[in-house]
């Protein structure tokens, strides 16, 4: 019978003032993580995430991402439509908690897989050790400055976390929460496990004695580690975003990027999300993997087969030495096939495009332009350049016009890029 | 509880029948009652297999309205059999928020369902988050209400074209969709 074990335990553990019985104890960890729903005095009814529970004499919970999902007879201070991510709920507000579809591990009890490894902390109820109590008040001195309740209310973002039942004022639930241990912070996953897991480890030391010395001892060596990082959040309270990534996290450039340049070129391959979050690493694998144009080619170099090209990657040196050498004739031609030139800081996106797109002209201009655009640093030398190139290409399509196109293309770029050296190069050679 | 703390306090183990003063009316078994915070934890559910998962109501016992004894049967839980897995309990909390997190980051919130499942559909294919009401596509392309290729906004041309075209798309799909229903 728990209960009488609970009984015991309420008087004799009086470190910690009185405690819930173990049954309740233990049933409250069992919701631990489950989504419960807890209907509050005015009739209102809020969802979210069982976290922990004051386990000393006002018995008060904690949801987190709680959500309301029944309006009740009174106004609070949450929105109807927002999702709490502390909330705590009072003992005198608390009418009910009602959970689904809860396991209560037992031995024999299926469905707890777990279970071989966590002996260590696993606890027996029945028996009333001084162990947990022990370690229960090294918890105490640790977070509570020695206070025999743990009055560390860290519902870290102040309000956005309280929770007024209606009919109090927002302020007093929140502050409320001497009765709880909260050590819950609106922190990020890792430490908020660490955290709950505290609580559910003060819970179980008030409440469960277990016989061996062993369980506490992990508990308090979980507690000790966790300590810090809650005091962190709390000097962070701020640190309100869950950050671990997800779908919205991706990097804007890339995606861009991609979106740029598919859409010229093939929409197909875009479908697939996923590239855009990788950032910029992508692209460039890709790129390379086309052929790398050697640009060294002659003059009179069309060759058609020639896919892909060029990247260059350090830029700087790109343009310098890119240019002279191959803007001229040779250059032109494989980029009119399907490449595109892209001159992106350091990612020089030279999309493979298939030969079809190729021929048109069009498509390739205007694979021109979604670079530029994209790439605002760059254009002070860019803008100038792609320009050039843009018409450039265009020219380049049809071999005999390449040439005389390219002279005048390459010759624009010069002024830009500065390299007089490379200007007079490639004039005299094509005059 | 047992007779030790009292006879006003209710029986581990019997079923009772509940009608809280909410309106609320279920029928549970009595787990235990814990005397100082007044709560009363029932489960339910269990006739069929006692091993499966249950319901777990907590219950403030001064919202009870009536209750009617059912019967009584075995203890419900034995104790010294529970055990707890702080690891997992730990794991489980952990999962649950993060699930909490991506439901509700996909969630807008005073959008209609229409805008949400344009919303949806956006996402299949780009990368979508809200921002109040508008939905920001890469990050840059900004869709607000009425969630029409016209009302696709800011990025790059070819971005926002991009995001026309497939808001387009969805949207026929969406029509088609709801049309065959």
């Amino acid at each position: 019978m728990g209960c009488r074990n609970g009984e015991e335990d309420r008087s004799s553990s009086s470190s910690g003032g009185i405690i819930v019985n173990d049954v309740l104890l233990l049933t409250s960890m069992c919701l631990i993580g489950l989504s419960v729903d807890v209907h509050i005095k005015d009739g209102s009814v809020y969802s979210g995430i069982f976290h922990t529970a004051s386990v000393h004499h006002p018995y008060a919970i904690v949801l987190k991402r709680a959500k309301m999902t029944k309006k009740g007879s009174c106004n609070s201070n949450v929105a109807n439509e927002e999702v709490i991510r502390t909330l705590i709920i009072q003992s005198e507000d608390l009418v009910q908690v009602v959970a689904k579809k809860v396991t209560i591990p037992a031995d024999g009890f299926a469905g707890h897989g777990t279970g071989d490894e966590t002996g260590a902390v696993a606890c027996s109820f029945p028996s009333n050790g001084i162990s947990l109590t022990e370690s229960n008040k090294t918890m105490t001195g640790k977070s509570n400055v020695g206070q025999p309740h743990t009055n560390q209310t860290r519902c870290s973002s102040g309000t956005e976390n309280g929770f007024a039942n209606g009919c109090r004022p927002p302020v007093n639930t929140i502050r409320s929460t001497d009765t709880l241990e909260v050590k819950d912070i609106d922190a990020k996953d890792s430490t908020k496990k660490e955290n709950c897991l505290k609580d559910p480890d003060d819970n179980r030391k008030y409440g469960n004695h277990t016989s061996s010395s062993a369980p506490s001892e992990t508990v308090t060596t979980k507690i000790s580690n966790s300590n810090p990082t809650t005091k962190e959040f709390k000097l962070n309270p701020g640190a309100k975003i869950f950050s671990p990534s997800f779908p919205n996290k991706r990097s804007a450039t890339p995606q861009a990027m991609v979106t740029g340049t598919n859409l010229v070129y093939n929409p197909d391959t875009h479908p697939s999300g996923p590239q855009p979050e990788v950032e910029i690493s992508p692209f460039a694998p890709r790129s390379v993997p086309v052929k790398f144009v050697p640009y060294a080619g002659n003059d009179v170099h069309h060759p058609p087969p020639i896919v892909g090209y060029m990247t260059n990657r350090s830029q700087p040196a790109r343009y310098g030495s890119y240019h002279p050498v191959q803007t001229a004739p040779t250059y032109v031609q494989p980029s009119s096939q399907n490449v595109m030139v892209g001159r992106l800081g350091p990612v020089v996106y030279v999309h493979p495009v298939s030969q079809d797109m190729v021929p048109s002209t069009n498509s390739f201009s205007s694979v021109l332009t979604p670079h530029q655009l994209h790439v605002p640093k760059h254009q002070g030398t860019t803008a100038g350049q792609a320009l050039q190139l843009s018409p450039f290409v265009g020219g380049g399509q049809a071999p005999p016009y390449v040439l005389p196109g390219h002279i005048p293309i390459s010759q624009l770029p010069y002024p830009v890029i500065s390299i007089p050296g490379s200007n007079g190069f490639l004039v005299s050679k094509f005059s | 509880m047992d007779g030790s703390s009292g006879g006003d306090e209710f029986a581990v183990g019997c079923l009772l029948s509940i009608k809280t003063t909410f309106g609320d009316e279920f029928e549970g078994q009595i787990i235990t009652y814990d005397r100082p915070s007044n709560i009363l934890v029932l489960q339910e559910g269990l006739k069929s297999n006692p091993q499966s998962r249950r319901n777990i109501r907590l219950l403030k016992a001064n919202y009870i309205k009536e209750f009617s004894f059912l019967g009584q049967s075995e203890d419900p839980l034995d104790l010294k059999k529970c055990y707890l897995d702080l690891h997992s309990l730990q794991s489980k909390e952990d999962a649950a928020v993060r699930q909490a997190e991506i439901d509700v980051e996909r969630i807008g919130v005073g959008v209609t369902a229409e805008a949400q499942s344009i919303f949806d559909a956006l996402s299949k294919t780009l990368p979508v988050r809200w921002d109040k009401t508008v939905i920001v596509v890469m990050n840059e392309v900004r869709v607000s209400s009425p969630y029409l290729a016209e009302s696709v906004t800011g990025g790059t041309p070819a971005a926002n074209e991009r995001v026309r075209k497939v808001l387009e798309l969805e949207r026929r799909r969406l029509q088609t969709r709801g049309g065959g229903q």
